[in-house]
């Protein structure tokens, strides 16, 4: 008997229709993987189906889980029937844990389950999953895989029926990848896993039954999706005066291990240089040393020839843009054309300039159509285009994007490989934080490893 | 300090009640001498977190202070206002309402922000989980404790975002009135998607399923600190009811 039914379902919100007439079954234990571009629907089945969805939007069919609607199950009950972790890591935290460990005791502390059974679970999943020596930190300072494999192992430790993982590798470094799929593989023998992604990769491994989700209808899958585009550009610096110099840079958090000491690296006029490593190795943490956001404990930052010592963030601005992670908790204007435009009007130019400005970034990241919306009402994928409009339209000589590929389907990151690249063919620099293989040994003209 | 810390949350929220009702019934200098008592057995307690203390009541307490003791000496007019120029007064009688008032809050806000510094939000939440308290109702009383961080770092998220783009913090007022704006819209429009999330996530992981909950790590709560507290908030309704009879005497 299946556990999970979806019949024909319907979902719209407002004139938009996401879901058509869907149709899902999965037995007890069965993995299942629906792989879908940037705005196909995905989320929103997986929200039906743990019951999150229901008030405004307009919904027909049904989603049952065991023979019951999980919108309707009892608060005790549905812990334990259908977890759905989502794409943003922060999103899914309680709000109400202090720690790792009492993060994930959060449901079963509500369950009144007994303490030894509860310790236990933390110290398993802990394990499993790579927490143990975070296991007293608060979730709220860890770094986005970090709050990736918590938010999973929040979920795991509730035990449910049914687990519906939203993109959970997009944050994860490649050996917390690993841990993620033999996290999975270790799932009790009749725990179903619906997994919804943009790439097939881990589905693969995991030996899903595999189906994609395209305009909101869900189809068999096709394996022969298009890989990513090889886009012509500079393939090596092209200055040989470096727009950055980190000399010597030494950075501790107060009460940590230092991430750097006496670290050094230059960056050329051209250069598309990716920077990884393992989550928490101190690549977000080096980009706001960089943008003058932290300061080095000792060591210099050179940019443009000066010293940013001393030069406020706004200052050292100037030269440098940025697109930080999770660019949703950043995005601050009515509308896409006024996000857009804050940067530049930052820069003293006369309103006509501004405005050629701002269109001409808005038609080359491709928002145009959508420049009178709110930025909160795009999808992930957009507001992360909006983000980096905000910083392109500043014409920075050294471009910092923070995972900007993250949880991008492949048209997206094409597009995203063709703004660094234009950046590239005009002289800037671009440094991108990035753990997917592929699109480094893409785009990158050199990969630089922080460990 | 090592007191202070091991007593139980809740044991402090209980010797809280008390002084601050006991503080309705100290007459108006010595509400101030309290305040200051006060202060000097925290510091004494704990020389760290003495100083710490004193630095948040001055920041809370002094524009307080000083603006009651104008209102009340200058600007009010009491039966012995003597004119002091054009419509400004000098009233004893309103200099003393002042010190009263400004001792009375600036005692509560000592005694709230001594128990504040000194218990960790996380030992009070379980500390209430442990004692079997709503859920619900726990939340409610450390959600300040617990948004403020997290609006924090919203906050701040937001301002880099905006320096980023070359916005300077600072400058003329019209400019910092702008900034303010800047930052109410968005943080307002990101706490209500938030809270619709988490409102997801904490209903998915059984939040409220029960009319209490468990704890992992149980704050420690010896049986003397139950006859402390119970004691403690019988006489904090004993002194209520005698401020309460003082106060209607004094109407009659």
């Amino acid at each position: 008997m299946d556990l999970v039914a979806v019949e024909d379902l319907t979902l719209r919100w407002g004139a938009v229709e996401v879901l058509r007439g869907v149709r899902l079954t999965l037995a007890p234990g069965e993995r299942v993987a629906i792989i879908g571009s940037n705005g196909s629907g995905k989320s929103s089945l997986g929200q039906v189906i743990a019951g999150w969805h229901g008030q405004g939007a307009h919904r027909s069919g049904t989603v049952t889980i065991g023979g019951d609607d999980p919108a309707v199950l009892s608060p005790s009950v549905r812990p334990g029937t259908v977890q759905y972790v989502g794409q943003v890591p922060m999103h899914q935290l309680s709000g109400r844990a202090f720690s790792v460990k009492e993060e994930i005791a959060f449901g079963p502390e509500n369950l009144l389950l007994p303490r030894a059974e509860m310790t236990e679970r933390v110290a398993d999943l802990t394990d499993r999953l790579g927490l143990s020596a975070l296991a007293d930190r608060d979730p709220f300072t860890l770094s986005g895989g970090e709050q990736q494999r918590l938010s999973i192992a929040a979920a795991l430790a509730l035990r449910p029926q049914v687990l519906v993982l939203d993109e959970p590798a997009g944050n994860l470094d490649v050996a917390a990848r690993g841990l993620l799929a033999r996290a999975i593989e270790a799932l009790p023998r009749d725990t179903a896993v619906l997994l919804l992604d943009v790439e097939p990769d881990l589905a693969l491994r995991l030996g899903c039954r595999m189906l994609s989700l395209s305009g909101g209808v869900l189809q068999p899958f096709e394996p022969s999706q298009p890989l990513l585009p090889a886009i012509s550009g500079p393939g090596d610096a092209t200055g040989d005066k470096a727009i950055l110099a980190v000399q010597g840079l030494s950075f501790a958090y107060p009460g940590s291990t230092p991430l750097f000491d006496g670290f050094d690296a230059r960056f050329f006029p051209g250069e598309a240089v990716a920077l990884t490593g393992r989550n928490g190795a101190g690549k977000s943490t080096l980009f706001r040393l960089i943008n003058g956001i932290l300061v080095p404990k000792s060591g210099r930052v050179i940019l443009a020839g000066n010293d940013t010592r001393g030069r406020r963030i706004d200052q050292i601005a100037v030269e440098v843009g940025t697109v930080f992670q999770e660019p949703e908790n950043q995005l601050f204007a009515p509308t896409v054309r006024q996000e857009v435009a804050f940067g530049v009007e930052q820069l003293g130019l006369s309103a006509q300039q501004r405005n050629l400005r701002v269109d001409a970034v808005l038609e080359r990241v491709g928002l145009v159509e959508v420049a009178q919306r709110h930025p909160l009402d795009l999808d992930a994928a957009s507001r992360r285009f909006v983000a980096v409009a905000s910083a392109l339209v500043r014409a920075p000589s050294l471009l910092l994007l923070d995972e900007a590929q993250r949880g991008l389907d492949r048209a997206n990151k094409a597009r995203l490989a063709t703004l660094i690249r234009q950046e590239q063919g005009r002289g800037a620099a671009v440094i991108f934080i990035c753990h997917d293989p592929d699109f480094t040994a893409l785009y990158a003209t050199r990969t630089l490893s922080l460990s | 300090m090592s007191v202070t810390l091991e007593l139980n949350p809740r044991t402090k929220l209980a010797a809280l009640v008390w002084a601050a009702s006991f503080v309705l019934l100290l007459p108006p200098l010595a509400s101030w001498g309290f305040a200051g008592l006060v202060l000097a057995v925290v510091w004494g307690i704990s020389p760290q977190l003495g100083p710490r203390l004193l630095r948040r009541v001055l920041e809370v307490t002094l524009p307080f202070s000083a603006a009651v003791l104008l209102v009340q000496t200058i600007f009010l007019r009491h039966p012995d206002a003597e004119p002091l120029y054009g419509p400004l007064n000098f009233s004893r009688i309103g200099f003393e309402r002042g010190l009263s008032l400004s001792g009375r809050v600036t005692s509560v806000v000592v005694l709230s922000l001594a128990t504040l510094l000194s218990t960790p939000p996380a030992s009070l939440l379980r500390a209430l989980d442990a004692a079997g308290w709503p859920p619900a109702l726990a939340y409610l009383i450390a959600s300040p404790l617990l948004i403020l961080e997290s609006f924090k770092a919203r906050v701040q998220a937001i301002r880099h975002a905006q320096q980023t783009r070359g916005w300077r913090l600072g400058g003329s007022p019209l400019k910092r009135l702008r900034g303010v704006f800047l930052l109410i819209s968005p943080l307002i429009t990101t706490a209500l998607i938030e809270a619709d999330q988490r409102s997801h996530v904490l209903a998915q992981r059984g939040f409220r399923a029960f009319p209490r909950r468990t704890t992992l790590l149980p704050v420690p709560d010896a049986a003397w600190q139950h006859w402390v507290r119970l004691a403690l908030v019988s006489l904090s309704f004993v002194q209520l009811g005698v401020v309460s009879w003082i106060w209607l005497q004094s109407k009659i």
